[in-house]
């Protein structure tokens, strides 16, 4: 069965490093830091303090909307991120859908768990303290007991906002939310290459949302072991690859991306950017509480991009890694790389973005995505910020300070809690009309 | 879409009260209920539970204690379906590490409410909590009776794709996968998915799973679109899909066959509850259908205005919603299931989620 190709042609992202693709482009270049003290809920008494937030005021960009929108986004910073990423991206997203079918366009994307922000809430919890044990689930109902049709305050799904942008934009094909914590988002860009390829749809609007900056969910990453506990500056919180690494910086952001056939893309007269070559997505079967020390699937999932794609691993200019700064997950992934990859390495430029703006968990691959997607439209390879001592000397371009390179060919990687690897492979189309022809 | 070649192979579920076929047939009433008033309207939701612990007689399947600790009903119920789905075939370990998953999870918080009010108790009114405290001192207070009554492996508790993960742990489905999230629409599009991987080429094998939380979370988010008492079931319900040329390796006869399938490709009203128009050219193809069951939506009272709309089309049509209530992701594989039990050559099953979103899967005798 003949496969289509599958083109990017537009992305916007909302980030630790600045609202809208541009600014977050810009602050890759002057090595801004998203690491800071948290500034949405008091830290003291708990060991890690800092978060790499996206810019707390956002209300310019939603305060003119209809009240309910407005009372979701106040207790729900994923979706407000989502809201935002839209709404800077709206009339780009309208030429693109417009006179389009409806039942031919969908929208996926991927999504955190729902945790309640026990700190906003603390004002309504103070009513019921004569038994705060049912405080919460009384909050709740009487958030609820209000006279409204549309959805109340936390009575949020999941798919809130897939389900928005679908009836924002008519995407009709489907709307699909994808809850695999880390790579949620990296798999709606491989799902929406799917359905494209396969003739399911003719353009799909992929992407994601999370945040984990609130007081229940920071509290539970930290007791898990997985955020620094460095008590250094939190820009330094994050080390990816560092001997002296001892967990990630936690963040939060928002992104979508538009991924198109050859046939919309003529239709409406548009000009795609990349056009994604493969993926691979692979499963550990090992444990929920580590990544499989082997390094097997994530080996698996890089090879299979890179079969996928039809390139030799010497075709890749610069890849995007995962590179949490977690112990074991930075040296597995870059040794699992460099085994796949083989005598190619050495001239294949990688690094980690994530001590510049932290980790986004279910948004972490749409964020890194449209990262890579605008180092490669500005031929910019971005440095291994907080890296001193890399945990591999030699034998890979591991590179400190960002750097000017040539980049035709890009991928980028995300793994999982539980054990999902996902990796994309894409590549710059210069000169499209030259390439369908 | 017309399915071609893509048979289903083997099966296995959990429902609360029914452990066996038989069971499942003869609609087993005697399960554990749960009730509670969740809302201001004092809509109450009725919830079958999920009972999954060493005494059950699978207890073959049961994960290790280390694993079982964090690990909710619905997870621990996904990696047993998971197990059984893939007992008595013959395929190498190799083979299952090349099969396909793609897993649809309901609720995740429900069975972890307590957890989470004793979370919030211990923020709100800390030990040591004093008059003349500075905010500062209180933050610290606080903060650190938060931290203390969390649980350190809690995050894990409520991962989104915690069953994925163990069912890959226990069964080695190790290849392409995803976990989808959103209502019971999850099944129809993992499973033309999977018919897509099966048809390509992709994959000779897909499992489809799916795990379905319910109790107050899950009610609360359904209560303003839905009309009346809330009824739901925590459920878990796998299918094991194969291309013909697999069976054929392994000699092996399906049970039935997938011909077809569709969504009804609506755009939700995300802000309107019960806003939606049936999409009667939608339910006609079950006037054709040679059986047919349907999974009803999440209150009595929409589920009978469903199974009036379904039997004009289809006046026999079939539901265990009355037993169950709705079974949210795992609906449309356990209605699957009960035709597949009732030895029926060929039914549909209709399914149609909270937004509105229908959705048809036809079965037909195998004919390999």
């Amino acid at each position: 069965m003949s496969k289509n190709r599958v083109f990017v042609l537009d992305y916007e992202s909302v980030t630790p490093l600045g609202v809208g693709q541009e600014a977050v482009f810009n602050s890759l270049k002057d090595n801004y830091m998203g690491g800071k003290e948290v500034s949405s809920f008091p830290t003291e008494g708990l060991k890690n303090h800092g978060a790499a937030e996206a810019e707390q005021d956002l209300s310019r960009f939603y305060k003119d909307e209809p009240e309910h929108i407005q009372r979701i986004i106040a207790y729900d910073r994923k979706f407000e991120l989502m809201f935002v990423s839209y709404k800077i991206f709206k009339n780009r997203l309208s030429d693109i859908f417009k006179n389009h079918d409806p039942k031919r366009a969908g929208v996926i994307l991927g999504v955190g768990l729902d945790v309640s922000p026990i700190e906003k809430l603390e004002p309504h919890l103070e009513k019921y303290m004569d038994n705060p044990l049912n405080a919460f689930e009384k909050v709740l109902i009487e958030f609820n007991s209000k006279e409204e049709k549309a959805l109340s305050v936390l009575q949020n799904p999941l798919d809130l906002s897939a389900l928005y942008l679908a009836q924002e934009l008519s995407l009709a094909a489907f709307q699909k939310t994808v809850i695999t914590a880390c790579t949620s988002s990296t798999q709606a860009i491989t799902l929406g290459y799917k359905a494209i390829s396969r003739s399911q749809a003719d353009a799909v609007l992929v992407g994601g949302t999370d945040s984990i900056i609130n007081l229940m969910a920071y509290v539970a990453f930290g007791k898990l072991g997985v955020i620094s506990n460095s008590d250094k500056d939190p820009s330094l919180y994050c080390r990816p690859f560092d001997h002296s690494r001892d967990g990630t910086l936690v963040g939060e952001a928002s992104g979508l991306c538009v991924l198109a056939n050859e046939e919309f893309v003529r239709k409406h007269n548009l000009k795609p950017k990349f056009e994604i070559l493969g993926f691979g997505n692979t499963l550990d079967g090992h444990k929920i509480t580590s990544a499989d020390p082997t390094g097997d699937g994530m080996r698996r999932a890089l090879l299979m991009a890179i079969e996928m794609s039809g390139i030799s691993p010497n075709e890749l200019d610069y890849v995007n890694l995962h590179g949490t700064a977690t112990r074991l997950n930075d040296e597995l992934e870059l040794n699992s790389f460099m085994e796949v990859v083989g005598e190619a390495a050495s001239n294949i430029t990688v690094s980690s973005t994530k001590s510049r703006h932290g980790h986004a968990i279910a948004a972490a691959g749409i964020q890194e995505f449209n990262l890579l997607c605008s180092c490669m439209e500005n031929d910019f390879v971005p440095g291994n910020m907080n890296l001193e001592n890399p945990v591999v000397e030699s034998g890979i371009d591991l590179p400190k300070a960002n750097k000017n390179k040539p980049l035709h060919v890009g991928m980028t990687n995300n793994f999982a809690f539980g054990g999902v690897n996902t990796s994309i492979i894409v590549k710059k189309l210069s000169n499209y009309e030259s390439s369908v022809e | 879409m017309i399915v071609k070649d893509v048979y289903i192979s083997s099966f296995s579920f959990r429902i609360p009260g029914a452990k066996s076929l038989e069971e499942l047939k003869a609609e087993n009433h005697n399960f554990e209920k749960a009730s509670s008033v969740i809302g201001a309207n004092n809509k109450s939701i009725q919830v079958g539970l999920l009972e999954l612990n060493s005494k059950t007689k699978n207890v073959e399947f049961m994960p290790k204690k280390s694993d079982a600790k964090i690990m909710r009903p619905d997870v621990i119920a996904s990696t047993i379906c998971a197990q059984e789905l893939i007992q008595g075939i013959e395929l190498t370990e190799s083979d299952w590490k090349n099969t396909a998953f793609y897993m649809a999870n309901g609720f995740c918080l429900d069975r972890l409410s307590d957890q989470i009010q004793e979370m919030s108790a211990m923020y709100l009114k800390p030990e040591g909590l004093e008059e003349n405290m500075s905010k500062q001192q209180i933050a610290v207070v606080k903060n650190q009776a938060l931290s203390r009554f969390t649980p350190p492996l809690f995050v894990l508790n409520a991962l989104t794709n915690a069953a994925q993960s163990f069912c890959s742990q226990y069964g080695g489905f190790k290849f392409d996968n995803t976990t989808l999230g959103n209502t019971s629409q999850s099944t129809i599009y993992n499973l033309e998915e999977a018919c897509l991987d099966i048809m390509e080429g992709h994959s000779d094998r897909v499992v489809v799973g799916s795990s379905n939380g319910a109790g107050f979370y899950s009610g609360f988010s359904k209560q303003n679109r839905t009309a009346g008492e809330l009824f739901e079931s925590e459920a878990s319900a796998f299918l094991l899909l194969e291309s013909k040329k697999s069976l054929q390796d392994r000699g092996a006869k399906p049970l039935a066959k997938i011909a077809f399938l569709e969504d009804s490709k609506t755009i939700p009203n995300l802000f309107s509850a019960n806003d939606f128009k049936e999409d009667h050219a939608f339910l006609e193809r079950i006037s054709k259908s040679d059986f047919c069951f349907f999974s009803g939506v999440s209150s009595r009272a929409d589920f009978e205005e469903q199974s009036e709309l379904v039997k004009k089309f289809y006046p026999n049509a079939k539901s265990l919603f009355q037993t169950w209530g709705n079974f949210g992701v795992s609906s449309q594989i356990i209605d699957i299931i009960h035709g597949l039990s009732e030895n029926r050559p060929g039914f549909d099953c209709y399914n149609r989620d909270l937004y509105g979103r229908s959705s048809i899967v036809k079965i037909e005798e195998s004919d390999v």
